[in-house]
């Protein structure tokens, strides 16, 4: 079974609501990465959204631009993701991962090749940023073949007719972008959000998860009353940008971390 | 050739945008294509571009080029309309368009310059607000345009960003219009971008081509033998070619930057150096590294400093319609110099590139042949860049 099905599965049986976190892979080093991944869970993470770093990533604001030329300036590859991910896995950490990318550096790997890498080396769900429904195809038909989930996303100005359409092709969540804007961290939350969430439910059961602009431990809290996982990026990250070159990162960055979903534990109740 | 059902030149163009803009892109599909099809929007454009935009521009026979190279050259005049760059056809067009959609605010990317300062010109004239994202390394070489934009009432947005070229200010211009997208039109300026982007401006721009046609006949009674035009994104060579494409008998030849030289990796010659490659919404020739990072560029010409092409153009390199080649920095400012001395006008450095072109293969052109040479734009925003180059 695909971690992310057994993952919202759990959630729903113990009626708690997802903890995602977006962190750039390789930043601020690959082995800082690592040591700070390998202790999420025990942080309280649900899934992990690696992203591979870009050279244009024109849908992210600063704080993830800085993370990404941060990796790049050490020479991150494709292939060094995937050896991170196999890296957890070997050392037996099975939180899902999500792979969060921009299509040039799939198109270049070949996404016939990327999506069985991905199968190969524990990899359980794909979000190509600027890769819309129209294109992908192709792409929906292999990572299915793999058993990859194809997460798509849902925005502010998407008409419900394209709801309809790209909840069909989605698999393992459903991601609704808080705002029209670029990632980053916010004061407050979208009010847009509620609403979309709403739409995408007519015409799906998959769950949903709710991003952009979650930043403090309120934005978690607020926004896991009408979602079914939050995902917090830029503030993660910031984060580490804060903290870039400390020994204990990891250990500062675990803390922070179980700050924000602390949050979650309490909706419940 | 009109793109298909979603916005592909064969396997080249599409819309590979992140989902925020999907609907913004199909709402200006629409809009384009009812505005076309009506008399009202022909004769505002019309209009706008004859009694202001100064159309149709001359085609002049360049008497001292044709001695020096043994061919009959023809230059047509874009650096003549106002603005001084044949980008000022497009911004007419769109803000027409963007009046129609009723958008309030107006962004743009620039390299070059002349792109921002058309589009600044045209906000002005229509009274809506206008920001311009530039690189900072084109802010400082381009320093001209700059102030002439902000003259124009235009907020300069100064990108620091990656190379700090155009292809960082299209990034941010894209984020902009991904946080503002209802109420904001984005101008592109050439024939890249994602679908509709690379047909509208194509289309705004073919007014060149076809001019030409009647311009020529008129004066030689007959079509030219080649057609050569700079190649960054590719708006003035489509505009000046695409009337011509199915005369099979006149060769099209697009100059992209060779810069410091193809074996120095220091240009920008995406049909030389690079591989297909999706940058800023289109799929595309684009220099690239072998993960799929976008290159550095190099050129003297800001205009052409680009590592993508726009969909288009990579269709008919294939397709073998469309030759290209490239041409050093040294050869640009050369023959931007000997335009200057020799014919009395001072090129733009992306037009230069087109004159170069037709100086350094005068001899492969065959004997006395018809050429007609895209001047796109004119040069006086180039001549601190052009100093300080030959000092």
């Amino acid at each position: 079974m695909n971690r992310l099905d057994k993952k919202f599965s759990e959630l729903r049986m113990i009626s708690r609501k997802g903890f995602v976190l977006y962190l750039t892979a390789g930043d601020p080093s690959m082995p800082d990465c690592f040591r700070i991944v390998s202790r999420l869970e025990k942080a309280g993470v649900d899934i992990l959204e690696l992203g591979i770093p870009f050279s244009d990533p024109l849908a992210d604001g600063p704080t993830i631009q800085k993370a990404s030329s941060r990796s790049l300036k050490q020479h991150t590859s494709v292939q060094d993701v995937f050896n991170l991910v196999k890296k957890l896995r070997n050392e037996k950490i099975e939180i899902p991962v999500v792979i969060f990318t921009y299509y040039n550096p799939v198109l270049k790997y070949g996404p016939d090749r990327f999506v069985s890498d991905c199968a190969d080396r524990g990899v359980d769900g794909v979000l190509i940023l600027d890769l819309p429904p129209e294109e992908a195809g192709d792409y929906v038909v292999m990572a299915s073949g793999k058993n990859i989930k194809t997460i798509f996303l849902i925005t502010p100005t998407t008409p419900e007719k394209r709801v309809k359409d790209i909840v069909k092709i989605s698999t393992g969540f459903v991601y609704c972008v808080s705002r029209t804007g670029v990632t980053g961290a916010r004061k407050n939350l979208s009010g847009e959000a509620p609403a979309i969430v709403k739409k995408i439910r007519k015409y799906t059961d998959l769950p949903v998860a709710v991003g952009f602009g979650i930043s403090t431990p309120e934005h978690v809290r607020k926004a896991a009353g009408y979602c079914d996982a939050v995902v917090v990026g830029s503030a993660a990250v910031k984060k580490i940008e804060d903290n870039i070159g400390k020994k204990d990162i990891d250990g500062i960055m675990a803390r922070y971390i179980s700050s924000l979903t602390r949050e979650l534990k309490a909706v419940e109740k | 050739m009109n793109p298909d059902k979603k916005g592909m030149f064969g396997k080249f163009g599409g819309k590979f945008v992140p989902e925020t803009l999907m609907n913004a892109l199909s709402e200006l599909e629409k809009c384009y294509k009812k505005c076309v099809k009506e008399k009202s929007f022909k004769n505002e454009l019309t209009y706008y571009l004859s009694e202001y935009a100064g159309r149709p521009t001359p085609l002049y026979y360049a008497k001292r080029l044709s001695e020096k190279i043994n061919h009959r050259v023809y230059l047509k005049r874009e650096d003549l309309l106002h603005t001084g760059a044949h980008k000022i056809n497009n911004t007419i067009g769109q803000i027409l368009l963007a009046r129609r959609m009723g958008k309030r605010r107006i962004i743009a990317e620039t390299g070059a310059g002349q792109h921002g300062v058309a589009t600044a010109t045209v906000c002005a004239m229509f009274g809506i607000k206008c920001e311009i994202y530039m690189g900072e390394e084109d802010i400082r070489r381009q320093n001209l345009n700059v102030f002439r934009m902000k003259l124009l009432g235009a907020n300069v947005i100064n990108v620091t960003s990656g190379s700090r070229t155009l292809k960082d200010a299209m990034n941010e211009a894209i984020r902009d219009w991904v946080t503002n997208v209802r109420s904001t039109h984005y101008i592109l300026g050439s024939v890249g971008g994602p679908h509709p982007y690379p047909m509208i401006v194509r289309d705004f721009q073919k007014i060149i081509g076809l001019e030409t046609r009647r311009q020529i006949f008129k004066k030689e009674g007959r079509l030219p033998d080649y057609l050569i035009a700079c190649v960054g994104g590719g708006s003035n060579a489509l505009g000046l070619f695409y009337d011509f494409l199915r005369d099979k008998k006149v060769k099209l030849i697009g100059v992209e930057a060779g810069g410091l030289g193809i074996e120095t990796g220091k240009h920008a010659a995406r049909f030389k150096g690079g591989t297909v490659g999706v940058l800023h919404g289109s799929k595309s020739y684009v220099l690239q590294d072998k993960d799929g990072q976008i290159s550095a560029t190099h050129s003297v010409s800001a205009g052409l400093d680009y590592a993508g092409v726009g969909p288009e153009h990579s269709y008919f390199f294939e397709k073998g319609r469309i030759r290209y080649d490239a041409v050093s920095d040294d050869e640009a400012v050369s023959a931007f110099t000997f335009l200057c001395e020799n014919e009395g006008i001072i090129p733009a450095l992306e037009s230069a590139h087109a004159v170069a072109y037709a100086i350094k293969n005068r001899r492969k052109l065959g004997r006395n042949r018809l050429i007609v040479i895209n001047l796109s734009g004119r040069g006086d925003k180039d001549v601190q860049v052009v100093s300080d180059y030959i000092s």
